[in-house]
């Protein structure tokens, strides 16, 4: 049994009209325009500001919420005694000891707490609280209908609505008899008890309006009113003013069961679903933030096992270069286990110091079954590497690798979402960093297509292209052309992946002989018609990118001397050359535009300048032409040094051309241009490896010293 | 109709501005949080550079720099101490606010390798 039906609808006899009239107490000056809500002490601020909303917008002054509860519910300063009470009313206020007037709600308006002060003027406890007033009954139930009454009886006032969430009696009674109507709030079958004994006093009984939501509740307790806070306030107010006491029973009920299906139904809450979107919101920035934590840590061990193989490969390159023995022809040899020993013991303690408890090591390259060794050949290359039974003949000498893994399995939600981290470090001759990335660039001048700059050779043979591109319907788009390597470093740095971006100094983009074309709907037609114009897709997997290769002055810029880090290519003959070929090469240098170093150090390595020779493959003369690249290049004898440099020239040109770096023309004149082209890569065979290495090499001039020092170590995978 | 409309729009703007403030903590909270993660990430990868060009041979100091292009040098302290590299990057915004945020990443280099 709820308290606020209490007197009214309890065992006891519901007090009538033709009871006692207390003093003061429903004496007819209480207006029409003064509602009554019943509510449950919980609801009774909630239900009373509700109900001043639901006529919110009509003109008036600010609304004043009488409210008759216990002190346990927010009353405080309503429990006066009767004395206090009755004090209070003799005195012209209803508390009228020496209490300080309560002060106003911070939020309160200046409008409300004006108003405050004028209900308080009236003898009438009253705060401002939001934008209306709070008038605080007193206890005493004639009191509190006598406070009613006074607050009633004020000029310029606003709406007046008396919440009574107390037991009530006959004061409250003839109240709401003369209103005709009340609002209720409450359990539905305290407001169905309540309808039902209400109506045998010619009342109408409906709901209070319910708020839209926690939000508005919350406001609402607060003291602001506003027909945006409530359920259908509009609706209400069109059907059924709240001023309009005449509705029937059966009319109330009516409304009442729409206003409950009003408050029941959440479809409306706008509140539910913000939080419901910051929820998943939040959800989502958690599983997010683990899977980042995890990806995080994975990359903290990639990074302590980068380390750890590299701190690895040092160590066998020092253990190589200091571990003199009495190999043959002066090699300096060392175990291959006590090497290993060591290299496996720096790289599990670099790993652990680094956060990476235990690590495997092991070496990809151990088929070979020598010792460990910095052999120095005769012709001044150093190679370092895993020798076979061949020891000391540079053919077979492999990069040393060392390789090492940690098992790490980041978990997020059940989802393992890796397996291991692994890094491979070798120790050989530098030949891939120095060697593509010369650094250099085109720098001539420069020709403007679609906003792109490119070579001007190449923007008229782009023109002729793209004249016969648009002739067939496919219009050509140029999305970029010549990148300068400080454009390249830009791009490289806010794409730090060389699978996408290259690195600075490698990129062809540099010398302005390469374009990225477009739309994609010309790929098809680009891929089949491109060298008609001269230009080649370079790459399988980049439909896009085409490349200019009718100049040879496209070819690589390691042979045009602007940068003065870059091998020797200026055309300076090594002195290591015989006499008798000097100017041959030379010459082809000049007519082919090809490093006379790049000659010169071929033709060592791969005859030693003897023109005679055929190797066991049937490689033949001083340039070792096979029989079938020979007639290809037009060379009819490659045992004559004054045809077979020129062509080697020549061939050399025409694959620098097409692969724009020093180290793939090398690897395609030993293994092929396909096996090049298919990866645009040195291929994985040691002879070619080597080969590469031991020309650049030369090159360089790494014939000043034995010891390991100048042994590269870097990651390779 | 309309005005039941404007209801629910009024009902819709209340609760907005209601939870703003959490909407704006909840954003303020997501900025620091990618602001610390850019500051350890940019930690870890120049001292991982630092440590790969001490390896090499290479200049560490240098080449922890030029690994975080996208962090501000004065934001970017890296320190050589015997065999530990250390990068502390101090992350970007108000220092009242972010300065717990700010990464410090170490690495431990090997010993002196030897035969």
């Amino acid at each position: 049994m709820s308290r606020w039906r209490g007197r009214g609808d309890g065992d006891r006899t519901a007090p009538s009209a033709d009871q006692d009239a207390e003093p003061g107490c429903g004496s007819g000056a209480v207006g029409a325009d003064v509602q009554i809500v019943l509510a449950v002490p919980s609801r009774a601020r909630i239900a009373g500001a509700a109900v001043v909303s639901e006529g919110s917008g009509v003109p008036g002054g600010v609304p004043l919420i009488a409210l008759w509860e216990d002190a346990t519910f927010g009353g405080e300063g309503v429990a006066d005694t009767g004395e206090e009470s009755a004090a209070g009313s003799a005195g012209g206020r209803t508390s009228g000891r020496d209490r300080a007037d309560p002060p106003p709600a911070p939020w309160a308006t200046r409008r409300a707490r004006r108003a405050a002060i004028e209900v308080r003027r009236a003898g009438v406890e009253a705060v401002a609280t939001g934008n209306s007033v709070r008038v605080e009954l007193p206890a005493d139930e004639t009191q509190a209908v006598a406070g009613v009454e006074r607050v009633a009886a004020l000029s310029d006032r606003g709406p007046v609505v008396c919440v009574v969430s107390r037991p009530w009696g006959s004061g409250w009674l003839r109240m709401i008899e003369r209103a005709g109507a009340v609002r209720v709030a409450g359990p539905t079958e305290s407001i169905e008890a309540s309808r039902t004994m209400l109506r045998r006093h010619g009342v109408t009984v409906r709901e209070t309006p319910a708020p839209t939501g926690a939000v508005a509740a919350m406001l609402l307790r607060a003291g602001w009113t506003a027909r945006a806070l409530i359920r259908g306030a509009a609706e209400a107010a069109a059907e059924e003013p709240w001023r309009d006491h005449g509705a029937t029973g059966r009319g109330g009920a009516a409304a009442g069961a729409r206003r409950r299906g009003a408050f029941d139904d959440d479809s409306g809450q706008a509140l539910l679903l913000i939080l419901l979107g910051l929820t998943v919101a939040l959800v989502l920035a958690g599983v997010l933030g683990a899977v980042a934590m995890a990806m995080s840590g994975r990359e903290d061990q990639q990074r302590a096992v980068d380390v750890a193989a590299l701190a690895a490969a040092a160590q066998l390159r020092a253990g190589s270069s200091f571990a003199v023995g009495s190999g043959s022809n002066g090699e300096r040899v060392t175990g291959p286990g006590v090497v290993r020993t060591r290299a496996v013991a720096v790289a599990r303690s670099t790993a652990r110091e680094n956060g990476v408890a235990t690590v495997q090591v092991d070496f990809p390259n151990d088929g070979s079954t020598g010792a460990a060794v910095a052999a120095l050949g005769d012709d001044g290359a150093r190679s370092v590497g895993i020798a076979g039974s061949r020891r000391g003949s540079t053919a077979d000498v492999v990069p040393q690798r060392v390789r090492v893994r940690s098992a790490h399995r980041p978990v997020v939600a059940g989802v393992v979402l890796s397996s291991e981290v692994a890094a491979t470090a070798e120790v050989a001759t530098p030949r891939y960093a120095e060697a593509v990335a010369t650094g250099d660039e085109y720098a001539g001048p420069l020709a403007m297509r679609q906003g792109k700059p490119m070579r001007p050779d190449v923007a008229l043979a782009f023109d002729r292209m793209n004249a016969a591109a648009t002739a067939a319907g496919q219009p050509l788009s140029v999305t970029s052309g010549y990148r300068s390597n400080a454009e390249q470093a830009r791009l490289f740095a806010a794409h730090p992946d060389p699978k996408w971006v290259a690195r600075p100094g490698t990129s062809l983009h540099r010398m302005g002989t390469e374009l990225d074309l477009g739309p994609p709907s010309a790929y098809g037609w680009l891929a089949a018609n491109s060298r008609r114009f001269g230009f080649l897709k370079r790459y399988s997997w980049e439909p896009w990118h085409f490349g200019f290769i009718r100049e040879t002055a496209s070819a690589h810029v390691a042979e045009q001397g602007r940068n003065p880090e870059a091998p020797q290519t200026n055309g300076t003959i090594p002195p290591w050359v015989p006499a008798a070929y000097r100017d041959r090469i030379r010459a082809a240098s000049i007519r082919f535009k090809v490093s006379a170093a790049l000659l010169s150090a071929q033709l060592k390595a791969e005859s030693n300048f003897n023109p005679r020779v055929v190797s066991s493959a049937g490689a033949q003369g001083i340039a070792q032409f096979m029989p079938g690249t020979a007639a290809g290049v037009g060379l009819k004898d490659p045992f004559d040094p004054a045809q077979a440099i020129p062509a080697q020239a020549r061939l050399m040109a025409g694959l620098l051309r097409r692969f724009g770096s020093v180290p793939l023309a090398l690897a395609a004149y030993n293994a092929g241009e396909g096996r090049v082209g298919v990866c645009h890569c040195i291929p994985p065979y040691p002879e070619t490896q080597h080969y590469v290495a031991r020309i650049i090499a030369l090159m360089k001039g790494y014939d000043d010293g034995v010891d390991g020092a100048g042994l590269a170590i870097r990651l390779v995978e | 109709m309309n005005a039941l409309k404007s209801s629910e729009s009024g009902q819709a703007a209340v609760e907005v501005v209601a939870v703003a403030p959490l909407v704006a903590v909840l954003i303020a909270a997501l900025v620091l949080a990618l602001q610390a993660h850019r500051a350890r990430d940019a930690a870890a990868v120049a001292s991982h550079a630092g440590a790969l060009a001490a390896l090499v041979g290479r200049d560490p100091i240098a080449a922890a720099r030029e690994a975080a292009p996208a962090i501000d040098p004065s934001r970017l302290r890296v320190r050589r101490e015997g065999r530990r590299i250390t990068v502390r990057v101090r992350a970007e915004g108000p220092r009242s606010l972010v300065r717990p945020f700010d990464a410090e990443q170490t690495v431990t280099l090997p010993p002196e390798v030897g035969p």
